[in-house]
């Protein structure tokens, strides 16, 4: 029994230091080790400032620095991006910027225009090979091909602010205004969405049988939970394909994305876009572009009530 | 002393393993990326017992994730009109094959969505990728302009 008792103490011993043994090895695999796996916002051995930029193409010669920009289609932050694009574009005089798409793209020049990119050249380009693991990618060389800077993923107001003074811009002109305030936030949606409604307007516009289709583009399980009476459930992520096919493209959109206006400042300062800024630029993008969006933040008006259902008419918008 | 022992290492194994589950997320991506990287499709075949649960059209949304040879290693259904539904699905999207990954670890994997819609005429269904139909009137929704025009 005693040897036994010793056997048991012994392979208890072992595991413990097996099982610290593991922790160690995949903390230190997981904090100090480049990362190698595939990310929205990548890192790449191959890819930071101060490394030769081996593209294979020859897009270089020039005496101006050269800013990359890894597009690619179906790329949600690169949609996002597309008012910082149009800023990058007022400085291709000082810097030749480069749309890059990891395979042929016949309608290329058109998303690039989409997004408001005035390109000196755009190029097919092996992003496995140039270490450019996820869209966008932002890389600035200079006319040598060694790498300034790299920028992953959608750009925050500060790295916006950065690459645009790497492009020659005064510290006045590359400011870009950190959303601090809804007023901010307003005047970036409201290019794209022209008209925002409040609950009680959409609830005046369904009593009026107004025409319009009000959209809740919020997850499902967030939709389950409670929802502004008479929308429907298209999660922003499958709007591109399920959209085209559910909504007549010239009716009145009125999207509902829940509204928040903390939530709105809060998500801004991580460097991530909202929802409803999300919602409002993409959704647009998509060709819908009689859009409004709900900016009410009475989330008490949400309701799955079945007499709210039944008086409103089931899933269609306006009544 | 034992015991403390016991429960030491099993803790550790508990975090470790808390740790591991955690890197398991997987990246996502859209449907028409999804979509581009199809090498091989099985279009899902419509069970006649779903014709009591479909009027005229239905959604079905599945959520897939691929490997790095591009084989599904999962599939789940996230909104359909009847279990015999998912049933077909499902067993069409285990089936599908996507262009392998170059450049990414061997672990790597990718999900996304998957749409589908059922589309009854008559006594007859099937179900069909979304590029398949054009304007799709879903059960339990009327496009609202054409609901102002009828009144």
């Amino acid at each position: 029994m005693a040897r036994i008792l010793k056997y048991l103490t012994v392979t208890i011993n072992v595991m413990c230091v097996v099982v610290l043994a593991f922790v160690l090895w995949f903390v230190w695999q997981r904090y100090t080790k480049p990362g190698q796996e595939f990310s929205l916002f990548p890192t790449h051995e191959k890819l930071h400032a101060g490394a030769k930029l081996d593209t294979g193409l020859s897009l270089l010669a020039s005496d101006r620095p050269t800013l990359f920009v890894a597009l690619n289609k179906g790329c949600h932050y690169c949609a996002a991006s597309s008012a910082f694009y149009e800023k990058v574009s007022q400085y291709n005089k000082v810097a030749k910027v480069v749309a890059l798409f990891p395979n042929t793209v016949p309608d290329a020049s058109g998303y690039v225009q989409k997004l408001n990119l005035k390109t000196d050249a755009m190029a097919v380009a092996d992003y496995s090979k140039m270490g450019v693991l996820g869209t966008p990618t932002t890389i600035l060389a200079d006319p040598r091909g060694k790498i300034l800077g790299v920028w992953n993923g959608l750009l925050d107001h500060t790295v916006q602010t950065e690459v645009l003074k790497r492009l020659g811009a005064s510290d006045e002109e590359a400011y870009v205004p950190a959303l601090a305030d809804t007023v901010a936030l307003a005047s970036i949606a409201k290019p794209v969405t022209e008209d925002s409604y409040t609950y009680a307007q959409v609830k005046e516009m369904q009593a009026l049988h107004k025409a319009f289709t009000l959209v809740d583009v919020r997850d499902r399980s967030q939709y389950g939970n409670g929802h502004l009476p008479g929308a429907i459930n298209i999660p922003l992520d499958e709007f591109e394909v399920r959209g085209p096919h559910e909504i007549k493209k010239d009716s009145l959109l009125i999207v509902d994305c829940s509204y928040c206006s903390e939530c709105e400042v809060k998500q801004r300062s991580s460097g991530l876009p909202s929802l409803c800024t999300m919602s409002a630029q993409l959704i647009d993008k998509y060709g819908f572009s009689n859009l409004a969006l709900v900016y009410d933040e009475r989330t008490g008006a949400r309701s799955l009530s079945a007499e709210n259902e039944a008086a409103h008419g089931g899933h269609s918008g306006g009544q | 002393m034992r015991k403390l022992k016991v429960l030491v290492s099993a803790w550790l194994l508990l975090w470790a393993c808390c740790l591991y589950g955690d890197t398991t997320s997987v990246p996502y991506t859209s449907e028409v990326v999804i979509r581009d990287m199809l090498i091989k499709k099985v279009t899902p075949v419509f069970p006649p017992e779903a014709l009591a649960s479909v009027r005229h059209a239905a959604l079905i949304e599945a959520h897939i994730v691929m490997n790095v040879s591009g084989d599904v290693v999962d599939a789940t259904i996230l909104e359909s009109p009847d279990p015999s539904v998912n049933k077909a699905v499902l067993q069409a999207l285990w089936q599908w094959k996507f262009k392998p990954f170059t450049g990414v670890s061997k672990d790597f994997k990718l999900a996304g969505k998957l749409t589908f819609y059922c589309i009854v005429d008559g006594k007859s269904g099937r179900i069909v990728n979304p590029d398949e139909v054009g304007i799709v009137e879903l059960d339990g929704r009327e496009p609202a302009v054409s609901k102002e025009k009828a009144r």
